[in-house]
């Protein structure tokens, strides 16, 4: 009996002495937190809609992805307004201040660059089988990583109906050009992306878009085909 | 005359079963999407006053657009009660330019987050985890109410919109903000949630409803669409 109480509270206490290490360490305890961006931008009705506003479109394969970077919020002033009123239930409340305290903003969105391999241009000028172009996407993943090279937190950022994508993966893609940097973009984030699955089937990224009810299931050839039907 | 009577009768009541139908599919849909997972600390009273920074000096059209967004939610007959301070707000609004991207406005928001590895505990201030809108107050065990949310606006695709569509962007980021997703609605139905070009700028019956719905307490918007 007094064995087992022995061997039960030795056993706790190899357990803690390892989680204390562990946490003094830092070896196993990286921090793990996925971000989601909320947005809002221009949609599109049809897949002539979505061609019309791209300039081209892609059956690509996505090859790697480059190191996230951040884009920075303007350094702008802020500037203080009346406090709305006009609400009568409301206004005669008075003016309650948050009992939440504020909290410390972020400098600037997560950005990736991908390189994808085109393997078939379906419209648009400019790009041929075998071209390797980037295309740049909102999110990305970024490590804090302390001098000895351990990541003690690590942070995926990706955007509502348009995650990250994946190396390997194959997708249509709507592209748009930024001028500045050359690099693309999709059209509409993810109502411009359509993933190719292994059995030759398209999966809308955006599955709440209006074009995904209308595609999604169908052949690669069938956006195709409709695509190059456009004007 | 009696069987077209009954037939009158049957279609009456086939007519009220089928609304009954549909009033029992729609419930759960409306109760069961539209929201980000969590929210922000609310006692159940008139007010749920939440400050914000506005950090668009210099680009006046987005400040008028974001303090007539908060105006907008004032006006509803749900909770909400954004204010304007100079800084250390709950909310922080601020511009950027990007032309490698479609977007017009970004929401993030952010929780504390407990870990619990049987009794050891720690506690991180985290961005809400992706996925994680569903049913109000949705997140996993562990999340804390909403502790600060950030709206950035992208002048690069914004400042070709119109004052109409930015004042839409604006009311739409502070929907979110405040703990509201993009709603899954009928193509009859009307919502500031809803993403892209719309004919109207202000909050919806249905965003009111959802609103009142992830905020229950003194308000209480009958259900719409």
């Amino acid at each position: 009996m007094n064995k087992r109480i022995f061997l039960g509270l030795g056993s706790v206490g190899a357990v803690l002495a390892i989680g204390g290490a562990a946490l003094v360490s830092g070896v196993g305890l990286t921090q793990r937190s996925e971000v989601v961006y909320m947005t809002d931008g221009p949609t599109f009705k049809d897949v002539t809609d979505l061609t019309k506003a791209s300039k081209a479109v892609a059956h690509v394969r996505i090859l790697s992805a480059g190191p996230t970077f951040t884009i920075p919020f303007d350094r702008a002033s802020a500037v203080v307004s009346a406090r709305p009123s006009g609400n009568p239930d409301k206004d005669k409340e008075g003016q309650l201040n948050s009992s939440a305290p504020g909290g410390a903003a972020p400098t600037g969105l997560l950005k990736t660059d991908f390189t994808v391999e085109v393997l078939d241009n379906i419209h648009g000028a400019g790009l041929k089988k075998g071209d390797h172009i980037v295309v740049s996407q909102l999110g990305g993943s970024v490590a804090t990583t302390r001098p000895d090279g351990v990541s003690t937190n690590v942070v995926e950022a990706n955007t509502e109906h348009d995650p990250l994508m994946q190396v390997g993966d194959e997708e249509l893609l709507f592209l748009n050009q930024d001028a500045g940097s050359a690099r693309f973009f999709t059209t509409g984030g993810g109502i411009g992306r359509f993933k190719v699955q292994s059995n030759g089937t398209l999966l809308a990224v955006d599955h709440d878009s209006a074009i995904a009810k209308t595609v999604n299931g169908k052949p690669t050839t069938f956006l195709k085909t409709a695509v190059q039907n456009v004007n | 005359m009696l069987i077209r009577e009954g037939f009158a009768l049957r279609g009456r009541s086939l007519v009220i079963a089928g609304l009954m139908v549909l009033a029992t599919a729609a419930a759960p849909l409306a109760a069961s999407a539209h929201f980000l997972g969590g929210k922000w600390s609310y006692g159940g009273g008139v007010l749920l006053p939440l400050s914000y920074v506005n950090n668009t000096g210099g680009f006046p059209a987005y400040t008028n657009a974001v303090s007539s967004a908060a105006s907008n939610w004032y006006s509803t007959p749900t909770p909400s009660d954004l204010y304007s301070v100079s800084s250390g707000g709950n909310i922080t609004l601020s511009t950027f330019s990007d032309s490698g991207q479609s977007y017009w406005g970004v929401t993030q928001i952010w929780a504390n987050n407990t870990t619990c590895i049987w009794f050891i505990c720690w506690t991180n201030n985290q961005e809400i985890p992706y996925g994680s809108h569903a049913t109000p107050a949705s997140l996993p065990s562990g999340w804390s109410n909403y502790t600060s949310s950030a709206i950035s606006f992208n002048r690069y695709t914004m400042d070709g919109l119109s004052a109409f569509m930015k004042l839409k962007v604006a009311t739409h980021e502070l929907g979110h903000a405040q703990g509201l997703g993009h709603p899954d609605i009928s193509p009859f139905c009307t919502a500031i949630m809803q993403q892209g070009f719309l004919s109207f700028n202000t909050p919806q019956p249905h965003d009111k409803y959802d609103f009142d719905l992830l905020y229950p307490g003194y308000w209480s918007y009958g259900y719409s669409c």
